[in-house]
């Protein structure tokens, strides 16, 4: 018989109603807070400057890296690598390890890289090539 | 070990369905890249294909979960609950093509140059779990994945009939977790860096309009659900209707034992049944009799009124009800009979 089937049903509808407005609120809150952040940012005098096509500056800040293009090239899908040794022409190295995706102008706070030194890459994966290198900014003292 | 099912067969109807099916999908997909080529010069093909698939996939959703509660509200929206499973078939295929083109498309470099491996990737490129922001969105994507694999898995009536009706109805209500996640899987996604309100305050209208309907549709049912009260008779029959209430060829729905039955009037004769058909446990007191079969509202089922079994060479069953009829009253008998046992039916006029 379905009574129990039915109660349940309507208490599972009943605790998502409830929940899952409040989840996609709090997530799209703290969204904003993070632009808030970003809006204005200033890069410090000694950020790593990547060069390219889609040029920017590059610092760490609390054990994250702040990523901030110069202006938006409109290049398609751009990600952020880092990476031990350098990029081979327009070719991601091998091991070359995401940090995350660039979204235009906008500044970026991303997850820092995995080891000391090394290289940042920009690659646009529409256009499948590298498009700004420069040097891993280190940990600010 | 075989089990009898009941093919539900490719008539007409569901051809012209699934023919419009397809191509209102197929045009959705071509609109969406093409529209977005031009809108936003900035994004690949294969971003737009990616977001095509699934907005289609999360789209396709809230259609399928607004079925239910909409044909509770309006019988006229019962055809689309006939075929709703091809709907949710088609939507597993949209997603999974959606997910496994991210997890290739995002997670791994091909020209052998592997970065890392796609699936690891996936679950730990967006490792920033400080902030809820940073929360690896991918990870509801997986689980919703899973969870609609298992459903369209066991789609097919030859699981339902394995599984039997509630244990597949629970199995298929995970669907409500799997929705919930996507919307995780948006909002700590793509929503993080599409910043205009658009997108966020259409996902926003689809949560509170599935949520909503179902909400208002669950409580409305609610009332349903209060048993039947009064006292006995002597051979503990319960007074659940007057006659009069009663349309030739439909029922009334009462609640007795914790459970819903549907008491149908044929002609002047009464009969008792379970209202939850044995398919999919489709509410048998809103369908009608037809040719002297009571008729499932959802699929189709058909049982005979006095003893509740399905017509030869079909092999279902439900429970059926003793039924009095006295000073223009229907009494009912709350306690069960085991599934298709033949009943006399009580009839009108004839009263002791
Ligand atoms: C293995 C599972 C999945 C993975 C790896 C995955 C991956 C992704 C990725 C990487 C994005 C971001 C695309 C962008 O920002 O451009 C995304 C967005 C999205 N996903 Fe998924 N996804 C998965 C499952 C699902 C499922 C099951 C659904 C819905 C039924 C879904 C619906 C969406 C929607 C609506 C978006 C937003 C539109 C878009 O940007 O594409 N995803 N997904
Ligand atoms: S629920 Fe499918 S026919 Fe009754």
């Amino acid at each position: 018989m379905i009574g129990p089937l039915r109660a349940r049903h309507r208490w599972m509808t009943t605790a998502l109603a409830v929940v899952v407005p409040i989840l996609y609120v709090l997530i799209l809150s703290s969204r904003l807070e993070e632009h808030d952040e970003g809006h204005g940012s200033v890069a410090p005098v000694n950020a790593s400057v990547v060069e390219g096509e889609f040029a920017g500056r590059a610092w760490r800040a609390d054990g994250r890296l702040v990523f901030l293009p110069d202006r938006d090239p409109s290049l398609p899908d751009v990600l952020l690598y880092w990476s031990a040794v350098g990029p081979v022409g327009e070719d991601l190295p091998a091991n070359a390890h995401l940090l995350g995706a660039l979204d235009g102008d906008a500044p970026r706070s991303l997850a820092g890289p995995p080891a000391a030194g090394g290289h940042l890459i920009v690659y646009s994966l529409g256009h499948a090539r590298v498009v700004g290198t420069g040097p891993a900014p280190e940990e600010a003292d | 070990m075989g089990h009898a099912y009941r093919a539900v067969g490719w008539n007409r109807q569901k051809k012209i369905y699934d023919r419009t099916l397809g191509l209102g999908l197929i045009a959705y997909l071509v609109l969406f890249v093409v529209v977005g080529l031009l809108r936003w010069p900035e994004h690949s093909e294969e971003t737009l294909a990616l977001r095509a698939l699934g907005t289609g996939a999360l789209l396709l959703l809230h259609v399928i979960l607004s079925i239910g509660p909409l044909a509770r509200l309006d019988h006229r929206w019962l055809p689309l609950l006939y075929n709703r499973r091809h709907l949710g078939v088609l939507m597993f295929c949209l997603a999974l093509v959606h997910g496994v083109f991210a997890t290739v498309y995002y997670h791994s470099l091909t020209d052998g140059n592997p970065v890392v491996d796609p699936l690891i990737s996936v679950l730990s490129a967006n490792q920033r779990s400080d902030s809820l922001a940073h929360f690896p969105f991918e990870i509801f994507g997986v689980v919703a994945l899973a969870i609609l694999f298992l459903m369209a898995a066991t789609s097919h009536d030859f699981w339902l009939a394995n599984l039997t009706a509630p244990v597949w109805k629970a199995l298929h209500m995970l669907v409500y977790v799997a929705y919930a996640s996507v919307v995780l899987h948006v909002a700590l996604g793509t929503l993080q860096g599409e910043t205009s309100p658009v997108l966020s305050g259409l996902v926003g209208v689809g949560v509170v309009w599935v949520l909503g309907l179902h909400l208002v549709v669950g409580w409305r049912e609610r009332g349903l659900d209060r048993p039947t009260t009064g006292s006995p008779s002597a051979e503990g029959y319960l007074d659940v209707a007057a006659v009069d209430e009663l349309k030739d060829g439909q029922a009334k729905i009462v609640t007795l034992s914790g459970d819903r039955v549907a008491v149908f009037r044929n002609g002047d004769e009464v009969s008792v049944v379970s209202n939850a058909c044995q398919h999919q446990n489709g509410p048998l007191g809103e369908g009608r009799i037809i040719d002297g079969l009571i008729v499932c509202p959802w699929h189709g089922y058909q049982y005979q009124p006095r003893c509740g079994r399905s017509p030869e060479p079909f092999t279902e069953k439900i429970p059926t009800f003793r039924a009095q009829v006295r000073a223009g009253r229907v009494w009912v008998h709350p306690t069960p009979l085991p599934a298709g046992t033949d009943v006399e039916p009580a009839r009108i006029g004839a009263e002791a």
